[in-house]
C-alpha cells in the first residue's frame, strides 16, 4: 500500500534512453509505472511524444507503452505459447498470416522459436518471463517498461535477457527498468531515477547514485562493495575506482 | 482503478472495544446476531438497534473506512426488502392475522401489517450490521482465528480461517495486477462491452488468478509441514490473549440478551410481537 | 509424519480456497440483462477445488468462503445460503473420487459425469437446502425463496457447465504427460 502518496515528480524520458528506476519498496517505482500505463488515476500530466495520455484508454496506451510485470504468472492467461504471444494481436483483429509472422518474429528475438508449439506449463520461470516479454514486444511499443526483469534468474538467463534488452535499446527502443540490482543499473543503463517516500530524489548517472553519500542514504541504496573496498585500501578517489571497474566490465 | 482503503479489514486502534478479547467480541456478535435473527419482537429489535448504533459511535470509526460498504449494504437491503414485498405482499397480514389497507393496488395492495413486517426486517439489519462491522474493524484476524479455536472449533479449521484472512489482500492484489495486464493487452471488461466479450475477458483474468493461487497451496503447505503443523491434537496460539473483567461482563450481557429473547418468545406466544391483535 | 483429521494440504487448501472464493465473489460477478441474476464465477471455482481436494475441503471452502464474503461485502451473513454453498461443495467433493484430475484425465466420460453431479448438487443446494433454511431461520415467504432457488440453480448450472468444464479441463491439461514434447527447429 502506498504510504506516501506520489508528489512533485517531473521527469522527461528521451527516445532511446535506457533508464533504471530504483528505490526502496513502497517508494513509488511501481506506482509510477502504473500511472504511465493508466492503471491508476493521477493528478498532473503524462505526455507521450507531446500527446497527453489522459485521453487514451489502457488498451490504447498499451500500443505505445509495453509493461512487463514482475510475476509472469500474473500476465499469462493462455495455454499455448503461441496463443499467449498472439493474444494482443488477435484482440486487435490482425489477420492470421500477419499474426503468425509477428509471433514467430517475437519468439525468435526472445530465443523461444524452438518452443513455438509448446504449452506454457512446460516452461521454466525464466522462459515464462521471456514469453511475457515476447507477448509485449509483438505489439511493437515504443517504450518498454520492465519490472525486475532479472529477479530470481540464474546468471546465464540474467545476461541473456539483459543483452537482448540492450540490443533492443540499440535498435531504438526506449527502455525503463525497475530494479534493485545495482550492478544491473550501472552496467546496462545510462540514467537512473531514484525514488524515496513518493518523491523523485535523483535523476542522474547511475554511478553518481552509488557514490554520492547524501543520495545513497536517501534512496536507501547500498554502497557497492567496490566503494567499500576502495575505502578500505584508502584509495584517494574511491569514486574513480568504482567508475573504472564498471567501465572495464562494460567494455568487455 | 482501485482505492486501497476500501479493503474492509482490521485497523488497529484504541478504546474500550479494541481492548476486548477477540473471543469476547466473537461470542457477543454471534449471540446477539442470533438473538436478533430469531426474534421478531419489535420492541427488542428497536432497543438493540439503538444500542448497536450507540456502540458503533463509541468506537469512533471513520466514515471513510466504511462508506463504500455501507452504501453496498443499504443498496442490498433496499433490494431485498423490495423483493420480499413484491413476492408476497400478503405476508404481513398472514403473520399478524389482521388487515388494514394503506394503498389499494390489486395484488400489490399495501397493508400496514406488511409495512410493519418490512420494518422489522429493516430493524434486523440495523441491529446486526453495526455490530458485525465493529467486529471486523476492531479485531486482528489472527486473534479472530485464535478465538474460533477458543470457542471449540478445531484448530485446523481456525488456522484455515486465519490463512484465508491473511491471504485475501494478497489475492486481491493479484487480481488487480492480472486485470491491469489483461486490459493492457486489449481485453474488454467495461460495462460497454458485449456480454460475451465481458465473460471471455473476465475468464482471462480468473483463470490465471485461480491457477497461480492454487500453486500457493502447494508452497504454503510444504512450508507448514516443514514446521510440523498438524502433528499434535492441540495447538497454542502465539496471539492468544487472556480474559479480564470487562470480557466477562460483555459476554454475560450477550447471554442475558439471548435469555431475554427466549422470554419474549414465551410472552409473545411465538416469534412475532403482534400489536394488531 | 502421522496426521489426524485434515492433512496439512487440506488445511491450506481450505484457507487459500476460501480467500480465492472471497475475491471471486467480490470482483467477478457479471450482471446479465435478466434482473437480479448475475453470472457468478465463484461456483465453477468451488467445483474445481472440490473436484481436486474432495468433500471435506469442498464443504469447508463453500461454507467459510461464502460466510466470509457475505461478511465482508454485506456486513451480514445469510446462513441458509452459506450452508447451501457448503453442501454444494460437499457433493461435488464426494464425486472427486470418481474423477482423476490429478493425473490429467478429463475426457468426455468425465465431463458428462461431472456435469450430472454438478446439476444435482445445484438442485439440492438451491432448491432444497437454501429455501428451507430461509423459511426456518428467517421466516421468509415461501414462494420468494423457491423462485430464488430455482433461478440460482439454473444460472449456476449453466455457468458451471461452461466455465466449470473449462476450468477442470484446463487444470487437467496442466498435468503434463512425460515425453510428449520435443523442441522444433
Amino acid at each position: 500500500m502506498q504510504v506516501n502518496p506520489f508528489h512533485d515528480v517531473t521527469a522527461t524520458i528521451n527516445k532511446g534512453d535506457f533508464v533504471s528506476i530504483v528505490g526502496q519498496n513502497g517508494a513509488g517505482k511501481t506506482t509510477l509505472c502504473r500511472i504511465i500505463c493508466g492503471f491508476i488515476s493521477n493528478e498532473g500530466r503524462v505526455l507521450f511524444n507531446g500527446d497527453d495520455l489522459a485521453s487514451l484508454s489502457i488498451k490504447e496506451r498499451s500500443e505505445k507503452i509495453g509493461y512487463v510485470m514482475q510475476d509472469p504468472n500474473q500476465m499469462i492467461s493462455q495455454k499455448m505459447i503461441f496463443d499467449e504471444v498472439a493474444l494482443g494481436l488477435r484482440l486487435r483483429n490482425y489477420n492470421k498470416e500477419e499474426i503468425k509472422q509477428k509471433v514467430y518474429h517475437a519468439l525468435k528475438i526472445c530465443g523461444l522459436y524452438p518452443y513455438r508449439n509448446w504449452p506454457i506449463s512446460a516452461l521454466s520461470f525464466g522462459q515464462k518471463k521471456r514469453v511475457t516479454i515476447a507477448a509485449i514486444l509483438v505489439l511493437e511499443p515504443d517504450l518498454l517498461i520492465l519490472d525486475e526483469p532479472t529477479a530470481g534468474q540464474d546468471w546465464k538467463t540474467y545476461t541473456e535477457i539483459m543483452s537482448f534488452l540492450k540490443q533492443l535499446n540499440e535498435q531504438g527502443k526506449t527502455i525503463m527498468i525497475i530494479t534493485h540490482d545495482m550492478y544491473l543499473m550501472m552496467e546496462y543503463t545510462n540514467r537512473s531515477l531514484a525514488f524515496a517516500d513518493g518523491e523523485l530524489i535523483a535523476d542522474t548517472l547511475p554511478i553518481k547514485l552509488l557514490t554520492e553519500k547524501g543520495l545513497i542514504k536517501k534512496a536507501a541504496l547500498k554502497r557497492t562493495s567496490l566503494y567499500d573496498l576502495a575505502k578500505k585500501y584508502q584509495l584517494k578517489d574511491p569514486d574513480a575506482f568504482v567508475r573504472a571497474y564498471i567501465n572495464s566490465e562494460r567494455n568487455k | 482503478m482501485h482505492d486501497e482503503s476500501q479493503i474492509l479489514g482490521y485497523q488497529p486502534g484504541s478504546g474500550f472495544i479494541y481492548q476486548l478479547n477477540a473471543t469476547t467480541k466473537l461470542v457477543f456478535m454471534l449471540l446477539v446476531s442470533a438473538a436478533c435473527m430469531i426474534t421478531y419482537d419489535t420492541r427488542f429489535l428497536v432497543a438493540i438497534g439503538i444500542f448497536s448504533i450507540f456502540l458503533f459511535k463509541e468506537a469512533n470509526i471513520k466514515w471513510r473506512q466504511i462508506s463504500f460498504i455501507v452504501k453496498f449494504i443499504v443498496a442490498f437491503m433496499v433490494l431485498n426488502l423490495l423483493f420480499v414485498y413484491l413476492f408476497q405482499p400478503t405476508y404481513g397480514e398472514n403473520i399478524y392475522h389482521s388487515k388494514s389497507i394503506l394503498i389499494h393496488a390489486g395484488y400489490f395492495t399495501l397493508t400496514i401489517q406488511e409495512v410493519f413486517y418490512l420494518f422489522n426486517l429493516l430493524l434486523k439489519y440495523v441491529c446486526s450490521i453495526p455490530i458485525v462491522l465493529l467486529f471486523l474493524l476492531t479485531t486482528n484476524p489472527s486473534q479472530f482465528a485464535a478465538s474460533l479455536n477458543r470457542i471449540g472449533i478445531s484448530y485446523k479449521i481456525s488456522y484455515a480461517v486465519a490463512l484465508a484472512l491473511r491471504y485475501i489482500p494478497d489475492i486481491q492484489n493479484s487480481y488487480w495486477a492480472i486485470s491491469a495486464a489483461q486490459q493492457a493487452r486489449g481485453v474488454e471488461l467495461s460495462k460497454k462491452a458485449k456480454l460475451s466479450k465481458r465473460i471471455k475477458g473476465t475468464l482471462n483474468i480468473v483463470m490465471p488468478l485461480i491457477f497461480t493461487s492454487l500453486d500457493r497451496i502447494d508452497t504454503i503447505s510444504t512450508a507448514m509441514q516443514l514446521r510440523r503443523f498438524g502433528s499434535k491434537k492441540k495447538r497454542t496460539w502465539y496471539v492468544a490473549e487472556s480474559f479480564n473483567e470487562n470480557d466477562f461482563w460483555i459476554m454475560g450481557l450477550a447471554v442475558v440478551l439471548v435469555l431475554v429473547v427466549v422470554l419474549l418468545w414465551w410472552l409473545d406466544h411465538g416469534r412475532f410481537y403482534n400489536p394488531f391483535v | 509424519m502421522k496426521t489426524r483429521g485434515l492433512s496439512v494440504k487440506n488445511v491450506v487448501a481450505i484457507g487459500i480456497g476460501s480467500a480465492i472464493y472471497v475475491i471471486l465473489a467480490r470482483f467477478t460477478s457479471i450482471p446479465t440483462p435478466i434482473p437480479n441474476t448475475n453470472i457468478e464465477l465463484v461456483f465453477p471455482f468451488l467445483a474445481l477445488l472440490a473436484a481436486i481436494y474432495g468433500a471435506k475441503v469442498g464443504f469447508a471452502v463453500g461454507f467459510i468462503g461464502h460466510a466470509l464474503s457475505d461478511f465482508i461485502m454485506y456486513g451480514q451473513t445469510w446462513w441458509s445460503w452459506v450452508l447451501a454453498t457448503g453442501i454444494f461443495g460437499l457433493i461435488i467433493g464426494l464425486s472427486s473420487k470418481r474423477l482423476d484430475l490429478k493425473n490429467g484425465i478429463f475426457g468426455i466420460k468425465q465431463i458428462i459425469f461431472f456435469n450430472i453431479v454438478q446439476i444435482l448438487a445445484n438442485a439440492i443446494a438451491w432448491i432444497a437446502v437454501a429455501p428451507v433454511g430461509d423459511i426456518l431461520i428467517y421466516s421468509e415467504p415461501a414462494n420468494k425463496v423457491f423462485v430464488q432457488g430455482i433461478s440460482a440453480t439454473i444460472s449456476n448450472g449453466i455457468t458451471i457447465m461452461i466455465v466449470g468444464t473449462l476450468l477442470l479441463k484446463a487444470y487437467a491439461g496442466t498435468k503434463i504427460k512425460k515425453g510428449s514434447l520435443r523442441k522444433e527447429d
